[in-house]
């Protein structure tokens, strides 16, 4: 039992107080294994996004433990944040303030490797971020861009592309999508769900949708007020709450009418993927 | 059937133009909308689609050097013949409007109640203690807690959600016909926005309230809408029944935004459906129908002719090849 290696990371009654006086996290334990997806959602002031800074090491470190590899953040040294730094990767709500306005494309994507991968020649560098950015969908003509001539989404796929070029053992998402356009939405959902699966990456995802949330994690956590009270997986608890505040939640998501228009059935599918928009009949 | 009521707003033919060095931009054309008494209608589109514009233009709430055109009526008073002092009698007393940020609609250095009293009073509704009861009305009527306690708080002692309810409360303080709610709820939590919506709902049918609810998001104006308009690039490309609309989407672009909505039921071995693309840019709108570039359904025909906005049963859409007969 006990030679069962270390678990990516174990949070073990974590408590954040901001201004000597208010508990923004209180007693919040929980472990994610390598390759699992979890989600984190909860209402504004519940603590999510606290949570992810503390994970990631840009708050000071407040009560409790986190460990990575079974490494205590407390006592890591040189050579554990680096690791980190490289291996949990942050994507961020903004997609143009996480990128810097002065910056070409190809610099900001080569930037992480010029950081982490000495080993590679500036050839080899922008190889990787030209496969990398086509990997989330971009082509290579934004290279030469500046962060501000790209739409919304095509900045959020410039900040996945950054993480992912790292090859990250973690990706940790701070309300990716909830700034995009519904159906730039969608794109970026379709986008992590196929990295995910592509690279088998870690995937912790913080939002406040719900619906997003159970098509992208496996497992969730509902935090209310700095601590977490509920958790499982993601598809039993929002179909069968137990808490009353994630009953709450569950029953404040705006319904819709049951998709009734021809659900992708093969026959409708297009090369582009699949869609529930009926195929024309030929006339 | 017996007679329809006059409108309480009307927009035919609504054009929005801004100058630009590259010749004039076109952020709403030929909208054409109405609004009836104590009717709900939801305004639904992605940014850049002219909601927005195509509503808060003819009061003069946008940028002024917007160019207006066609045709805006309020209970039949064509408001772009309006001079300022005359439309300054419309907005705020006829006509109340909720923005996504109640910060900013707010005054941060006068408290609630002086707020309050400021509208009643420009719009010669009531002055003193009797400005005061009525402030204390509406704030009951939003369904703020503790409404005597409000009245002498300033915007910041209150949350996002308490604001939005004294700055509904300020928006339909004078009684007004209309309530135009741009966003009204997409700064707040789920939670919190069930709440809004429902009280919204509430004034709706007891003050028979007409609404406008702009909304990004397709289930909150379902909540509440009786009809909606479906904006894409300026036009409105669909109009219906909001539960026949959510129901049976007739245009593409409706279809393709409630299927790319991710829903708490939706079998999670189907990938979520995606529009390829983006919403195009106002200064170079493709050519034809402007969703035919990201459209499954686009042949030659929508690649060269605009389709017609046109009425198919009880819904009314711009495509030449609808999703139903």
């Amino acid at each position: 039992m006990s030679d069962s290696p270390a678990p990516l990371l174990r949070v073990d009654a974590l408590a954040v107080r901001y201004h000597a006086t208010r508990d923004v996290l209180q007693d919040v334990s929980f472990t994610v294994e390598a390759g699992d997806t979890l989600g984190i959602c909860g209402e504004s002031g519940s603590g999510k996004s606290t949570l992810v800074r503390s994970l990631l090491g840009l708050l000071p470190a407040g009560r409790g433990e986190i460990r990575w590899h079974g490494r205590a953040m407390a006592r890591f040294g040189r050579a554990d944040w680096a690791r980190l730094r490289r291996g949990a990767q942050p994507v961020f709500q903004d997609p143009l303030a996480s990128l810097d306005p002065r910056m070409r494309i190809a610099a900001i994507l080569a930037e992480p490797l010029e950081v982490h991968r000495r080993d590679l020649d500036r050839a080899a560098r922008e190889a990787r971020a030209a496969a990398q950015l086509e990997r989330v969908g971009l082509d290579a003509g934004v290279l030469g861009r500046y962060p501000h001539e790209l739409s919304g989404g095509q900045c959020q796929r410039v900040c996945i592309a950054r993480a992912m070029i790292q090859q990250p053992e973690v990706l940790v998402c701070d309300e990716p999508v909830s700034a995009l356009d519904v159906s730039i939405q969608a794109q970026i959902i379709g986008l992590l769900e196929r990295l995910q699966r592509d690279a088998g990456t870690t995937l912790i995802f913080v939002s406040h949708n719900l619906a997003v949330i159970r098509r992208l994690c496996r497992r969730i956590i509902v935090m209310r007020q700095g601590r977490i009270v509920e958790e499982g997986r993601a598809t039993e608890v929002l179909a069968a709450p137990r808490h009353e505040y994630t009953k709450e939640l569950v029953a404040a998501v705006p319904a819709l009418p049951r998709r009734g228009y021809g659900v992708s059935t093969s026959s409708t599918h297009s090369p582009a993927g699949p869609t529930t928009i009926p195929a024309r009949r030929p006339s | 059937m017996c007679s329809i009521p006059a409108p309480v707003l009307e927009l035919a033919g609504l054009g929005v133009r801004f100058a630009s060095s590259g010749g004039a931009i076109a952020a709403v054309a030929d909208v054409t909308l109405t609004v009836s008494p104590g009717e709900c209608v939801g305004v639904v589109g992605e940014s850049g689609a002219g909601k927005s514009q195509a509503l808060l233009a003819p009061f003069r709430l946008s940028a002024s050097r917007a160019m207006v055109s066609g045709r805006a009526a309020i209970e039949g008073r064509d408001l772009l013949a309006l001079d300022e002092p005359a439309l300054d009698r419309i907005r705020g007393s006829r006509v109340g409007f909720v923005f996504q940020d109640p910060m900013s609609t707010l005054t941060p250095h006068l408290t609630i109640g002086a707020q309050l009293a400021e509208v009643l009073a420009h719009h010669g509704k009531a002055r003193g203690v009797a400005a005061r009861h009525r402030a204390l009305t509406l704030l009951e009527r939003v369904g703020l807690d503790e409404p005597a306690h409000r009245l002498d708080q300033y915007p910041h002692q209150l949350s996002g959600g308490q604001r939005q309810r004294v700055a509904i409360a300020l928006a339909i303080a004078c009684d007004p016909l209309l309530l135009v709610a741009d966003e009204p709820t997409t700064a707040l939590d789920v939670t919190v926005q069930a709440e809004v919506l429902s009280m919204l709902g509430a004034l709706k049918r007891a003050r028979e309230l007409a609404i406008v609810l702009i909304s990004h998001d397709i289930g909150v104006i379902g909540q509440l809408a009786d009809r909606v308009y479906v904006m894409y690039a300026g036009r409105v490309v669909e109009e219906g029944a909001v539960a026949a609309l959510l129901e049976a989407p007739a245009h593409p672009y409706t279809a393709a935004l409630l299927a790319c909505l991710p829903r708490m039921d939706d079998p999670l071995d189907v990938p979520l459906a995606s529009i390829p693309g983006q919403p195009p840019d106002p200064r170079a709108l493709p050519s034809g129908c402007a969703f035919h570039p990201r459209c499954p359904r686009a042949d030659d025909r929508c690649r060269t002719g605009m389709p017609a906005l046109e009425a198919r049963g009880a819904r009314t859409v711009a495509c030449h090849h609808p999703c139903i007969g």
